[in-house]
């Protein structure tokens, strides 16, 4: 490890300033992603959000521990949650690129140009999923790369796939390196010149062992997901076999129900799918969403990890793969490359799924294409350093190398902050620290007014994870519809028992619908109930949200 | 016995030992508000196939390991 200081110092300064950052960020500005208050919701209410068993355990676990209890303590213990993952995320990879016997120089052009790795850099700084699932990919890869190093070390194989089986407790997609990765230890036990057969094949007998057990406790996952894909490649089940696929009637909607504690909290999002028929055929050619799959696929990686990062990736990998054919390429390359397709795959697999929603490949879901690609990151990451170990020989070629890179980023930071918000409607740039969410600025009103007592109607988005609300009494919140955190009030007979003579409307715009008989108050319209509108006052009419003042008088 | 070999048997037994309670016993680990794990009988309703398939798998494993540790 001490060896490896300077280069870890590279990497984890940088990454620690933007920890810090990051939280800092969330603090002043109110930004996060909706994902991220699930995660958070759950945590502390002790629930598990789907098939993500172990994120789920690991984090009520270290809530616990650390006494994350509120969002002011949540927002303390965040940027050190985020610095823990990134920093084993490096340190497992250096130690998988000194296997595979690259030198400091190189390790430090690899870990300057894993910045450029959007999906990887951007995702390791939010309380998501993302960044402990790679760890743990990560350390299955390291665990199988040195297994292949020295076949006799078999607990090796064992613990990568307990990484893996984790992994994908974590993760769903990561479930394929579980199920390649068997492949993979075949592989080094064939070539293992041990003669004992128990010897030779235990590491084999013990991977899949582990990784059935894993595997079987996220049947949902597997049977859901990866069953009817694999059905549909071979062009059996799932009623391909028959000659026309008399699909659902079109624009069915399925509603996904997200983070769900068993008492109070739930999320959903509507998707239209519509099926199309198609026949009967066999090849590749003919399975179903293969082609909006494959485009994907390939924008994911290609937006995701930047063309320069994946251009140098590609020719790591063609120095693998041509080392390989020639038979130059020792156990280690062989693995590294069954890592990678596994990687690859993971992704491949969550394009498909996703494949199969029309129009998914627009401007406005490239936030979600980043994000999905993150899964390819192990395969990006192990192949750079073939290009960078070249680069290096010439001090030359590494300062025109740190140029393009600077440049090319200079010329798109602001088409990859667009890109990795596409789905998040924001007017405003929220990475930067002028950026204030509709909460924080409704949160600053109230307290700024705090001589007042406020009657809101509505909530403002993020109100619940945004810091010092709860030092706030001086407000009553209300929803015109069903919600998990604020009374409800039910329809315009509920408004009318209310009484209220002054009240505040929060909504945000394209987001939310507001009930018709409050949207005609706004408008002086008292539609047929007993009052009259006297003063309707905005407050806030910002691109994304507005918030107005209504006083009425009740006949 | 190696470090390796310990590791691997204490592994493989607690998965063992997880599959046939939650398999056979039939109990299952939840955590909830206030109680981190609480053991709740629960009925079992994978396919009864995969998990004689799963507990068998990892007994092998077991007996495997154990003769490769001697």
């Amino acid at each position: 490890m001490m060896r490896d200081a300077k280069l870890l110092m590279v990497a984890l300064v940088p990454f620690g300033l933007l920890c810090v950052y990051r939280a800092y960020s969330f603090a002043v500005t109110g930004f996060f992603v909706s994902d991220e208050f699930g995660y958070y919701y759950n945590a502390i209410h002790g629930a598990v959000y789907g098939d993500r068993w172990f994120f789920s355990y690991l984090t009520i676990g270290l809530f616990r521990l650390f006494g994350v209890t509120s969002l002011e303590s949540f927002a303390v213990f965040l940027p050190f949650y985020l610095f823990f993952w990134g920093a084993v995320s490096y340190v497992l990879l250096v130690r998988i690129w000194r296997l595979m016997g690259f030198e400091e120089k190189t390790m430090i052009l690899c870990v300057l140009l894993s910045f450029s790795a959007v999906a990887f850099l951007v995702l390791s700084l939010g309380f998501l999923t993302e960044q402990p699932a790679l760890d743990f990919g990560l350390a299955g890869v390291y665990l199988l790369v040195s297994y292949a190093k020295e076949p006799g070390k078999y607990a090796r194989a064992f613990f990568a796939s307990v990484a893996f089986g984790f992994a994908g407790g974590i993760r769903e997609p990561y479930f394929v390196f579980s199920i390649l990765g068997i492949g993979a230890v075949f592989l080094v036990c064939l070539g293992s010149k041990n003669t004992a057969k128990l010897a030779r094949f235990l590491p084999l007998l013990l991977f899949l062992g582990s990784s059935v057990f894993f595997l079987q406790y996220a049947s949902p996952t597997v049977s859901a997901q990866l069953g009817p894909i694999a059905s549909q490649m071979l062009g059996v089940g799932n009623g391909i076999n028959s000659d026309v696929v008399h699909a659902p009637s079109p624009n069915t909607t399925y509603t996904f129900i997200g983070p769900n504690s068993t008492t109070t909290f739930s999320q959903s999002t509507t998707i239209n799918v519509t099926y199309p028929e198609y026949q009967n055929n066999t090849g590749l050619a003919y399975i179903p969403h293969l082609r909006s799959a494959l485009l994907i696929f390939a924008s994911g990686i290609m937006i995701g990890f930047s063309p320069i990062a994946v251009g140098v990736a590609c020719f790591g990998l063609f120095v693998v793969v041509r080392g390989l054919t020639q038979r130059k390429a020792a156990k280690v390359e062989l693995m590294v490359v069954l890592m990678a397709v596994a990687s690859l795959g993971s992704y491949l697999v969550v394009s498909y799924i996703f494949g199969a929603v029309p129009d998914f490949l627009s401007f406005h879901n490239l936030s979600s294409i980043i994000r999905y690609s993150e899964t390819s990151s192990i395969a990006v990451l192990l192949f750079i350093p073939y290009l960078a170990k070249r680069i290096v020989s010439r001090r030359s070629n590494v300062v025109a190398f740190l140029l393009i890179l600077f440049v090319f980023f200079a010329g798109t930071a602001s088409i990859y902050q667009s890109a990795t918000i596409s789905n998040l409607s924001y007017a405003q740039n929220p990475f930067d620290l002028s950026y204030r969410s509709p909460a924080i600025q409704v949160r600053d009103y109230l307290a700024s007014h705090s001589g007042n007592q406020f009657t809101i109607f509505g909530v403002p988005y993020g109100w619940y994870f945004t810091l010092g609300i709860d030092s706030l009494h001086n407000y009553n919140m209300f929803y015109w519809e069903g919600h998990q955190l604020v009374p409800f009030v039910n329809g315009s007979a509920g408004f009318v028992a209310q009484h209220w003579e002054s009240f505040y409307v929060v909504w945000s715009k394209g987001q939310q619908t507001l009930p018709p008989y409050l949207a005609a108050l706004l408008t002086y319209n008292s539609s047929g109930l007993p009052l009259t509108v006297e003063h309707v006052d905005s407050v806030f009419n910002e691109s994304t949200f507005q918030m107005l003042h209504v006083q009425v008088k009740w006949t | 016995m190696s470090m390796d070999a310990l590791l691997v048997l204490a592994g493989v037994s607690s998965m063992l030992v997880y599959s046939l309670l939650n398999n056979v016993v039939a109990v299952d680990f939840f955590p909830v508000a206030g109680n981190f794990f609480l053991v709740q009988r629960t009925y079992f309703d994978r396919d009864s196939i995969s998990m004689v398939f799963n507990v068998a798998l990892l007994s092998i494993c077991l007996i495997a390991s154990m003769v490769e540790a001697h």
